[in-house]
């Protein structure tokens, strides 16, 4: 919108507007301006238009770099994360692809030795068909999950977002040797956001539960993933049965570098808390009955959308 | 293609995995050539069957929730169960595998093993168990006979297995040379041999190997 468009708009009001644009100074680089107009036309003393511009480069350059950083910590965080699960992540894949060998090398002998029922066969070679189905599952959830690249924020079903990470939270929580309660609701709750962030947070609480867990002894270690719709807000929690905060200043576990674990870079909750935020959206933490619960807000979307 | 002896009840394969698709996988694998198979989703659900009594052998994931693969073998041990184990491993196992191997286990698979050479190595250790399985028959058979000796006989037979002449043997138990010689007849009768070699070997082979107990 230009300068002239901006101040007739709307004649009758005194503050015009903010204009942001990008002049070229005499070294040849580009300087980031912001300036605000006001119409005082009206104004017996100055009639005229009162311009207020500023030098907004270094804002706009730290926030870029800020952004980039972010960009650079996910992803890093994300390589981390599945790192972290590569044993677990080769064993599970190695599940299917072992059934999957077994069915056909089974159903190869029968042909050989000319005993095949064919029914049998059939059914056999289908159920090796299914082991396919389930590392595709595994490497499908990788891929998204590791994806490097520019948000791509869409209108996607929040159960579905969380049920397709199940694959990579099952894993760890068996490690961890937890039990994940999915408590999902019933009503399809839309949200926008970006799969591939979203995802993160999620998987960041969810194996933080699973670590704070390990002081829980084995076969009490369970944790809840409810998701439900509260007016235009969706709301999803990531509860434990943990030790809870254990004193800890809630809003310092938002902090970047702090850390109550001593292999963690103290990323993960800020990363969380940030992407939340960029999902126009909001996360806690609280104590629960027993144990911690992080929430998520976000806003619902008109069911249509989804994908 | 295994050869079942025709004196030995058939041979079973155990399955243990806590993921019901290779159980149910491997006993499609192995109904292919007619081998008999039981799968359990736990070790604890394998240590509550009553096993029938027959050659055996065990293939077994090293990684499950609850009691390990490991546990279970060290468990077996303990209670002295010889049943060759054929472990399954997954990936980056390799010190968990190392230590199975040292605790006995016939070999170990690391998955997706091949099929065939799974049924070639389930082969070869059913023959294994079926070799342990006809000794150690025998080997009960020769102490059920062992135990029905009384206790001077028992005496009597440590002695003769020390090397003692009856002459020494009646001298240290204070009793004639005359009643030493009835008692070793006696003990040739129960034992159902006649050979001093074949005594000493029955005796030495039960006391000597601690006795292995099948299923």
């Amino acid at each position: 919108m230009s300068v002239r468009q901006l101040l007739f708009k709307n004649p009758s009001e005194h503050e015009v507007g903010i204009i942001n644009y990008k002049i070229m100074h005499h070294n040849g680089k580009w300087r980031h301006h912001e300036a605000t107009f006001r119409n005082l036309l009206d104004h017996p003393d100055i009639q005229g238009i009162l311009i207020n511009y500023r030098d907004i480069t270094e804002r706009i350059e730290a926030e870029n770099t800020a952004r980039a950083r972010e960009k650079q910590l996910g992803h890093m965080s994300r390589c981390k994360t599945m790192g972290e699960l590569s044993t677990a992540l080769a064993h599970e894949l190695n599940q299917p692809l072992a059934a999957l060998n077994n069915y056909v090398g089974g159903s190869i002998i029968r042909i050989q030795n000319g005993l095949a029922n064919t029914k049998e066969t059939i059914d056999a070679l289908n159920a090796a068909l299914n082991q396919t189905h389930r590392v595709n599952g595994i490497i499908h959830s990788m891929r998204s999950f590791l994806k490097k690249g520019e948000a791509n924020f869409k209108v996607h079903s929040l159960n579905r977002l969380i049920q397709d990470l199940n694959p990579l939270i099952g894993l760890k929580a068996d490690q961890g040797g937890c039990t994940i309660h999915y408590e999902l609701g019933v009503s399809p709750m839309s949200i926008l956001a970006d799969e591939t962030l979203f995802s993160q947070v999620i998987i960041n609480l969810v194996f933080n539960a699973v670590d704070a867990l390990q002081k829980n002894p084995e076969g009490q270690r369970d944790i809840f993933i409810r998701t439900w719709q509260h007016n235009q807000h969706v709301r999803i929690a990531i509860a434990d049965n943990g030790p809870g905060l254990e004193g800890q200043n809630p809003e310092q576990l938002f902090e970047s570098f702090y850390s109550s674990k001593t292999d963690s870079m103290g990323i993960g909750l800020t990363l969380s808390r940030s992407i939340i935020e960029n999902h126009q959206g909001y996360l806690w933490v609280c104590e629960g009955e027993s144990g911690a619960i992080f929430n998520i807000s976000l806003t619902a979307q008109e069911r249509a959308k989804c994908i | 293609m295994y050869m079942t002896n025709p004196h030995v009840a058939e041979p079973i394969v155990y399955v243990i995995d806590d993921d019901q698709d290779i159980c149910n996988s491997l006993t499609w694998l192995l109904d292919s050539v007619q081998l008999e198979s039981k799968t359990f989703n736990s070790a604890t659900e394998f240590l509550n069957y009553q096993r029938p009594h027959t050659p055996a052998c065990l293939i077994l994931d090293i990684r499950m929730r609850g009691m390990s693969g490991l546990q279970l073998q060290q468990q077996l041990n303990q209670q002295k169960i010889n049943m060759p184990i054929i472990f399954m491993t997954g990936h980056g196992d390799i010190p968990m595998s190392v230590n199975a191997m040292k605790a006995g286990a016939f070999d170990f698979l690391e998955k997706p093993f091949n099929p065939q050479h799974m049924l070639n190595q389930i082969q070869s250790c059913l023959q294994k168990a079926e070799l342990d399985f006809v000794e150690y028959e025998k080997r009960n058979l020769q102490l059920s006979k062992l135990k029905s000796l009384s206790p001077r006989e028992n005496e009597i037979i440590n002695l003769l297995v020390d090397g003692l002449s009856s002459k020494h043997i009646a001298q240290m138990l204070n009793i004639s040379h005359k009643t030493v010689e009835i008692h070793r007849t006696h003990i040739r009768q129960k034992l159902g041999t006649e050979s001093i070699a074949q005594i000493v070997n029955m005796v030495l082979m039960c006391r000597d190997k601690t006795l292995q107990v099948m299923v």
